[in-house]
């Protein structure tokens, strides 16, 4: 890597602190955007809006409801890890935005954002397995152990997805990959590493193909005792996970703020939304990837795959130097 | 927060004392009992005594009871589990109840759809397990004939799903001779995914030919009552999302109480 004091002619302006509360309304916003997305097409595949509590709106309803259920325990819980792996995911998400460019502002400029970003998705493993471990159930548990299961399939290809961009950018810095893409954006030419980190984002989110983890077949694994705000704080962590997922790849993918007309910032958005839409509905189109299963796709076909890229990258990255 | 923990911990240790003494009793004639002085019980809740694993060493065996009140799930069945991990050692089938079910008067297609919409949805796909209610729902409410189309319409989306084909195949299979030991309708051979399609062919036979006034397609229900004798041993060995997978893909459209009801299955 490069000396670090090359990294400071970073195209991003740091803004104060402060504005961390108006990222976290942002993050919240696209949340609720992806919930409601969720509810809608839930309602269609019903066929009508179908109960009380249908549609667009059955987010809402759901988050009342979920506030003022009693809050329910388990016997010998271990309440205070369960409470961590519970309220875990939404400041995990929380701490991925902060180094997402909102076209030309970011919270923390970091040197190594993409490392960071990493090591925060990697955190879900012990926030998931700790929710299904508090709870002191057997279903809980095996729900959590199912997603470390998973967790062994889709990390490492997660993570050699996010090498493609940072060799091509040859910087660990967000502004600075997102920079680099003037032209032509990393998705349009490294579409495995791509499409693969966008498995990781559901992956992590625990959502669609990879809810094995909170799957019926286990009777709601790791958030089968979860119950009133518990529940809702480990719901709204599921959503804002995958909204951090989703605006995460703009920068790293999609070319960042990079669009005509649009500031900067508006095409951040959109481009999110976008991405968010597409794995909301990814839900809709697949059965679950059996965690059993899916071990040999991960290592036999995703790793391989986007090792591949990373090389191709690699090469294409040394040729044009 | 750590002053409750630990009187909460203390208190539990002097309960398990007791009820571990009585839970003892209740597992008489297990392996257990010999680590009856060791065995406690925080909270009431009797830890899991050692067994030995598929590969000789010892490992927890937790009791886990699944049903009769359960989502997705033959009504009434319960199943006694032993775990190791996830994976169910030994298991003992019985019936609440049996009897209260008997003139149950929704049968044929309907009944089908609503297992074939209890197996995807336990294969993660709330989609078309969505689908699969709502088609069940018009079969009831307004006839069996108006479904007809939106079912072949799901049996072709299914169908089409090849990772739905690649998480069931191979789940449980079953030969021809397995099938006749354990009294499973002859449609049971092959695969989960086998049966799953087996499931759809024929709700959309069924439903075609209620359609078409042929009431006599009704008795094929009788061919679907199953006796929890031969469920338990189905599941052995299968971990436990896996066996919901087996249960719910054989179609039950009523339960018998068997025989064997109280030995315990040895796999």
């Amino acid at each position: 890597m490069d000396d670090p004091t090359s990294m400071t002619d970073s195209p991003i302006t740091t803004v104060a602190p402060g504005w961390a509360i108006v990222a976290l309304g942002i993050l919240g916003a696209l949340a609720v955007t992806a919930a409601v997305l969720d509810g809608a097409l839930a309602a269609r595949a019903r066929g009508g809006p179908g109960g009380k509590m249908g549609g667009p709106v059955r987010p809402f309803g759901e988050a009342a409801r979920l506030m003022r259920q009693r809050r329910r325990t388990t016997v010998e819980a271990d309440r205070l890890l369960w409470r961590i792996g519970g309220a875990g995911l939404l400041v995990t998400a929380a701490l991925m935005v902060t180094v997402v460019p909102l076209g030309e502002w970011t919270i923390f400029d970091l040197d190594v954002g993409v490392m960071w970003f990493n090591a925060m998705d990697v955190m879900v493993w012990a926030l998931v397995w700790l929710t299904g471990w508090g709870a002191n159930s057997a279903h809980s548990l095996v729900g959590g152990y199912r997603f470390l299961a998973h967790g062994l399939g889709y990390e490492l290809p997660l993570m050699f997805a996010l090498v493609a961009p940072a060799i091509a950018a040859e910087t660990l810095n967000v502004g600075a990959v997102a920079a680099a893409q003037e032209g032509l954006w990393f998705a349009v030419w490294m579409p495995v590493a791509f499409l693969v980190y966008l498995l990781g984002v559901a992956a992590f989110s625990v959502w669609g193909p990879f809810a094995p983890a909170i799957g019926t077949d286990v009777s709601g694994g790791a958030r089968a005792e979860l119950s009133g705000v518990d529940r809702l704080v480990f719901e709204a962590g599921r959503y804002a996970l995958l909204a951090a997922g989703a605006a995460f790849a703009v920068p790293m993918f999609l070319g960042g703020g990079a669009g005509p007309l649009l500031p900067g910032w508006a095409w951040v958005l959109v481009k999110t939304v976008a991405l968010l839409a597409v794995l909301v509905w990814l839900r809709r189109r697949l059965p679950a990837f059996r965690p059993d299963k899916f071990m040999e796709v991960g290592w036999m076909l995703l790793l391989p795959a986007v090792l591949l890229q990373d090389l191709v990258v690699a090469v294409i990255a040394v040729w044009r130097s | 927060m750590d002053h409750e923990g630990h009187e909460g911990m203390d208190h539990g240790s002097h309960e398990g004392m007791e009820h571990g003494s009585h839970e003892g009793m209740d597992h008489g004639g297990h392996e257990g009992m010999d680590h009856g002085d060791m065995e406690m019980s925080p909270g009431g809740i009797p830890l899991a005594e050692g067994g030995e694993d598929r590969d000789g060493l010892e490992m927890d065996v937790l009791q886990v009871r699944l049903g009769p009140v359960l989502r997705d799930w033959p009504a009434g069945l319960v199943l006694h589990c032993s775990l190791q991990g996830d994976v169910i050692v030994e298991a003992q089938a019985e019936l609440v109840d049996g009897r209260a079910r008997q003139d149950d008067d929704v049968v044929g297609p309907a009944r089908g759809i609503d297992n074939i919409a209890s197996l995807l949805a336990l294969a993660g796909w709330d989609d078309a397990a969505a689908e699969a209610r709502r088609i069940r729902d018009t079969a009831l409410e307004s006839g069996e004939g108006a479904a007809g189309s939106e079912l072949e319409r799901l049996r072709r989306r299914v169908r089409r799903s090849w990772t739905l084909r690649w998480s069931l195949r191979g789940v449980r299979r079953l030969s021809d001779k397995e099938a006749h030991a354990r009294r499973l309708p002859a449609d049971a051979v092959g695969d989960t995914y086998d049966r799953l399609m087996g499931m759809l062919d024929r709700a959309v036979a069924g439903v075609a030919a209620t359609a078409a006034g042929d009431i006599g397609t009704r008795t094929n229900d009788a061919g679907r009552t199953l006796s929890t004798d031969h469920l338990a041993h189905l599941v052995m060995g299968l971990d436990l999302a896996t066996a919901r997978l087996v249960l719910a893909s054989l179609d039950i459209h009523e339960l018998l109480a068997g025989q064997a009801e109280h030995e315990v299955s040895h796999g």
